[in-house]
Parts: C-alpha cells; sequence; structure tokens
C-alpha cells in the first residue's frame, strides 16, 4: 500500500512500481525553469531536460540529479526534445512552437540545421499553421514532423531539411488528428512504423513509414503527449485524464508489447472489459500536468510537468 | 447498494458543485488522494439511475454524504454501483488513513417526468457552437463536460430566449442546465426570468431566479438554476436567461462578455 511519507512513496502497479523522488531535479533560482516539456538521455548516461525558460532553455544533469551543464536562450516556444545517434554522435532535435521552428543542434548547443514553416496552404488557399511539437528522427536521416499545435500534418523532411512528403491533417477519419502531439518510432517488431498521438481522441494511431494509415489503440480518458518507446513498453506522460481535461489530473500510463495498459503511475490501476480499457483517471495527487517520461537504462524514469508552478523534474526509482 | 431519501431541496437556488480547494500536490510528507470518478447513468431519470465508482487506490475507502454543509452521515461505500431512485445530492470524497483526503465531488441526480415539448423560437447561437439540434434541450441526456460535444448549445450575446409550446400539463418548475468552465470563459447565467402564459397568451405568471456572484473555480462543472412555482398549467412558456454581461476582475478575460453552454431545460 502507498505510504504518506513522500520519500517512501510507491506509485504504479504490477511489475511497473516506482518510488517518488521528487526533489530529484531541484536547482537553485540561477538555473530557474518554466515549463519542462521534454527530457532524454544522451549515449554518456546525462539526462537533458528542455524547458522554455530562455535564461537556459537546456539542462545537462547527472541520473542522481547533479548539474553538469545549461544552455540555451533562443527557444521561447520550446517544446519537443528527440536525440539521435547519428555514427555515434548525439544530436538533438528541438521544436519550438513560437519560433516556428525545428532546430538540429549538437549536445553542446550548435546549431546544424534549421527547419522554418513551411508556409503550405490548406484546400481555402489560407497559409496552414506551423506550430511544431514534436520530431521522431528514422534510421535514413528523414525528420518526421509532428504539427501539433498547428495544422496537424506530419512534415517528413529529408535530413538536410528538403520537405518529402506530407499526411494526416485535422479531422475525424483514421489517418486524421486533432492535436498531434507526439510521434515516435516503434521498432519493436524489427519493421518500423510510426506511432502519433492523437490527443484530444485518447488514441495513439500507427502508420507506415510513407504515411499510410494501419490502426488505432484507444486510451479513454488518457490526454497523452508522446510515447516513448523503450525495450518492450511505451511510456506516455497522461497530462490531463477524465471525461474533460481536468487540471491537475496527470499521471503516466505504461503499455506492454501488446500496447495494452499495464501500469499508470499516480493513476488507478487499468482495468479492460472484454478487451476494452476502461477509462483511466488520476488516483494521487503526485502530478500535476506531466509532459514527457525519459527511461533511463535502469528503468527509472524522470518526468517534467508543464503549468506545475515552475517545478523541476521528479524522478521515480523502479523497484 | 440502494439509496432513498437523502435530501434534495427543491428550491430557487443554485446547486453549487464541490468546494475548490488547493490540492496538496507532493507537499513534505503529504500526498492527497485525487477526487473520486464518479459517472452517473442518467443525470435526469424517471425511475431510477445507477452511479458508477472508479478504481481506488488500495486502502482507499469511497465515502459518500448528503448535505453540503454536513459532515456528518457519511457513510463509506463498498461497492462499484450505487442505484438512486429520487432527486438527489450526494457529496463523494476518496478517504485513506495514510492520505489526505480527496476534495468532494458533488453529484445532482433530478428524478423528472418526459413530457411533451415543443421548441417554438430559440435565439440564435454562435458559432462554431451552433450545430447541435436544438431537441438536445429536452432530451434528458446530459452532456458531457468538454464543451465541444455536440450536446451542448453555446450562446454569446445579452440575452437567451427560449418558447416552448407544452399541451396544457401542469408544471411546477423549470430547471436551467448550464456548463461552466472558467478556464475556457464559459460562466453560468445572471439570471433566468420564466414566464407562463394561456391559451389566450395572457400572462399567467411571471418568476425571476438570480445566481449568486460568481466566485473562481478549477475544472468543467456541471451546474443548475432552478425556478419553482405553484402548480400551473400553462399553453407557453417564454425562459429568458441573462448571460453575465462581463467577465468578473479577477479572470484573464476581464471584462469580455463570457460564453453561455446549456445542454438541457427540465420542466418540473
Amino acid at each position: 500500500m502507498p505510504s504518506l511519507e513522500r520519500e517512501d512513496l510507491i506509485i504504479g502497479h504490477g511489475d511497473f512500481k516506482y518510488k517518488v523522488e521528487r526533489n530529484w531535479g531541484q536547482l537553485s533560482q540561477k538555473h530557474p525553469v518554466n515549463d519542462c516539456h521534454e527530457m532524454v538521455q544522451d549515449s554518456k548516461g546525462r539526462i537533458i531536460l528542455l524547458t522554455n525558460h530562455v535564461k537556459n532553455n537546456v539542462i545537462v544533469y547527472k541520473k542522481n540529479g547533479r548539474l553538469l551543464d545549461t544552455w540555451g536562450d533562443t527557444f521561447p516556444g520550446a517544446h519537443g526534445l528527440t536525440l539521435k545517434d547519428e555514427g555515434g554522435t548525439d544530436y538533438l532535435y528541438i521544436t519550438d512552437t513560437e519560433l516556428q521552428q525545428v532546430v538540429k543542434t549538437t549536445l553542446d548547443g550548435n546549431v546544424i540545421l534549421r527547419i522554418n514553416n513551411p508556409k503550405l496552404k490548406d484546400k481555402q488557399g489560407k497559409e496552414r499553421p506551423f506550430l511544431p511539437t514534436e520530431t521522431a528522427i528514422a534510421e535514413n536521416g528523414d525528420i518526421y514532423v509532428a504539427d501539433g499545435y498547428g495544422s496537424q500534418y506530419i512534415y517528413v523532411y529529408d535530413q538536410q531539411g528538403k520537405l518529402k512528403f506530407e499526411f494526416g491533417g485535422r479531422g475525424e477519419a483514421d489517418d486524421q488528428f486533432y492535436n498531434a502531439h507526439g510521434i515516435a518510432i516503434d521498432n519493436r517488431n524489427n519493421s518500423p512504423r510510426l506511432l502519433v498521438t492523437a490527443r484530444e481522441k485518447n488514441q495513439l494511431k500507427y502508420f507506415k513509414m510513407d504515411g499510410s494509415y494501419l490502426s488505432t489503440i484507444q486510451l479513454p480518458g488518457a490526454y497523452i503527449c508522446r510515447p516513448v518507446i523503450h525495450r518492450e513498453q511505451v511510456y506516455l506522460a497522461t497530462i490531463w485524464s477524465g471525461p474533460g481535461k481536468t487540471n491537475n489530473s496527470g499521471f503516466i500510463s505504461i503499455l506492454d508489447a501488446n500496447n495494452k495498459m499495464v501500469s499508470a503511475p499516480g493513476g488507478a490501476a487499468p482495468v479492460y472489459n472484454e478487451g476494452q480499457l476502461a477509462p483511466v483517471h488520476q488516483t494521487l495527487r503526485v502530478f500535476k500536468h506531466p509532459h514527457d517520461v525519459c527511461v533511463d537504462r535502469d528503468e527509472n524514469l524522470y518526468i517534467p510537468q508543464w503549468n506545475a508552478g515552475q517545478v523541476y523534474p521528479m524522478k521515480l526509482h523502479r523497484i | 447498494m440502494r439509496v432513498h431519501g437523502i435530501g434534495y431541496l427543491l428550491s430557487n437556488l443554485v446547486l453549487l458543485g464541490c468546494t475548490v480547494s488547493q490540492p496538496a500536490f507532493m507537499q513534505p510528507g503529504k500526498v492527497q488522494l485525487s477526487p473520486p470518478q464518479i459517472t452517473a447513468q442518467h443525470v435526469f431519470f424517471e425511475e431510477a439511475t445507477n452511479l458508477y465508482f472508479g478504481e481506488l487506490p488500495e486502502g482507499v475507502l469511497l465515502c459518500v454524504s448528503g448535505k453540503e454543509d454536513s459532515r456528518e452521515g457519511e457513510k463509506p461505500i463498498y461497492e462499484n454501483k450505487m442505484t438512486i431512485s429520487e432527486s438527489s445530492t450526494l457529496r463523494f470524497r476518496a478517504k485513506g488513513r495514510s492520505f489526505i483526503s480527496s476534495e468532494y465531488v458533488t453529484q445532482e441526480l433530478f428524478k423528472v417526468v418526459q413530457r411533451k415539448v415543443e421548441l417554438g423560437f430559440l435565439s440564435p447561437r454562435a458559432e462554431p457552437y451552433n450545430k447541435a439540434d436544438p431537441k438536445v434541450l429536452f432530451d434528458l441526456q446530459k452532456a458531457k463536460k468538454n464543451f465541444s460535444d455536440r450536446g451542448w448549445l453555446g450562446f454569446k450575446q445579452d440575452t437567451v430566449h427560449v418558447e416552448l409550446k407544452l399541451q396544457d400539463e401542469e408544471i411546477k418548475g423549470v430547471t436551467l442546465s448550464f456548463l461552466e468552465d472558467q478556464r475556457s470563459w464559459i460562466f453560468g447565467p445572471k439570471s433566468m426570468r420564466v414566464d407562463g402564459f394561456g391559451e389566450s397568451n395572457n400572462l399567467l405568471f411571471s418568476k425571476t431566479v438570480t445566481l449568486d456572484s460568481v466566485s473562481q473555480s478549477e475544472g468543467e462543472h456541471f451546474r443548475f438554476l432552478e425556478s419553482t412555482f405553484s402548480s400551473v398549467s400553462p399553453h407557453k412558456l417564454r425562459i429568458s436567461i441573462f448571460p453575465l454581461q462581463k467577465i468578473p476582475s479577477w479572470h484573464p478575460g476581464r471584462g469580455s462578455m463570457p460564453w453561455l453552454f446549456i445542454d438541457e431545460i427540465v420542466l418540473l
């Protein structure tokens, strides 16, 4: 049973239970954060946080929460952070919803590539908005950009930043989205597929790498951010839950190899009735609005939060 | 479990939702339980309705009480369903020895009689919330808490008029069901006037109810404004809803006209 003392608080279900370390990433006000949007672990094991505070958009931590480095003062709308090992070198792909750009950088902040608003027109001839929320990088270097706060298209660029094709768009159809907030490449069955968030519908959608629609995973009640695929599991920050988008109702969702929810740290134990997931909801006030899950090599989780009173990330220790 | 006769006062007042307090997110030494998930089969029902309860953490108990101003009579619920056969206002919270108790969740339920109603006039709705069939106002089905649900009719104007043709049935009140979602600039009305007319269009009665001043609230809430009167059998009802003219000063949209979203008008 979860206990009252915060350092002893155990959350989660089944094989995916975690001890909460609330103050893991706390720093002095020399290194402030606004929204803590996303986190990744680099090949050296360091934990990298992206915040939209322009004093230090990128904060680099050791796994124990000690500060290693900060950089970045030019990303007012810093939102998406993807790390890709390209020929033995790590690169970051940052999406910025205010700059309306995707920016590829080295780990110490040197800009390698900028992708600007493609300024495409909709069917009425009006310029589409471009507010990119996430990227996923294919093995051939193609850059998949989810325009989750903009046009709802997925734009696919080559590694030089040239637009190759697009798919999706706003709408009710299987291959369309309301809030395509996140995107990842699922290679768990050794055949890469795209896994895209359709947040307002509480869904994840599978596509072939060419943008052809494949299938949908229903997660009723879960307003999810990006899918994070680590080993056999999919981890999802669930920013809101319940029948409405109730403030401060977030938790973490964990799906197994069959995309069945097996644990919900901070939420109710997942229940399936005749193969359908019952609507999910928060049960403990641990998180306000979790926005991403970073899974380290020891299976611990790091949770940055949006609109949570400028709090630093928490760490959940796998037990 | 079946609950009868939990007091529900049918008077000219607004049935307020749960009190909003600051949740205790991981305060030192404290973890608060989240408000329990309560799902009503039907908010408006003729015979009986069921309430379904979401999963709770191990060792945590769901408790129910009747009156908003009293903690007495709070009872534990050991099942995941409760059947209600009378109009009721119920308050629920989650309690566990190792946790701070959750905030309260208030659930209103209305036992009603299905009546034949013909819509005579409805003020124009504001785009894009003008797509729903106006008949949803009388289908006794609650819309979802999301304002984009097609069960809501959205308005942004000085006065909303609804005229109903009745079949001289006896009625004793009107309940307006509306949404409060302050984050989305959706507020309740300031007041509602109900005018009843006879067959020769003579005014039988006129009654106005006023909503208390608006207080800050988080999240989305179903709210109800009720007007009751002596039993009458009008031929026509004219319901005039007066939205709040300006968003209060404590809100980012201060001074602007708020949205009004209504989903049901129930004749008592």
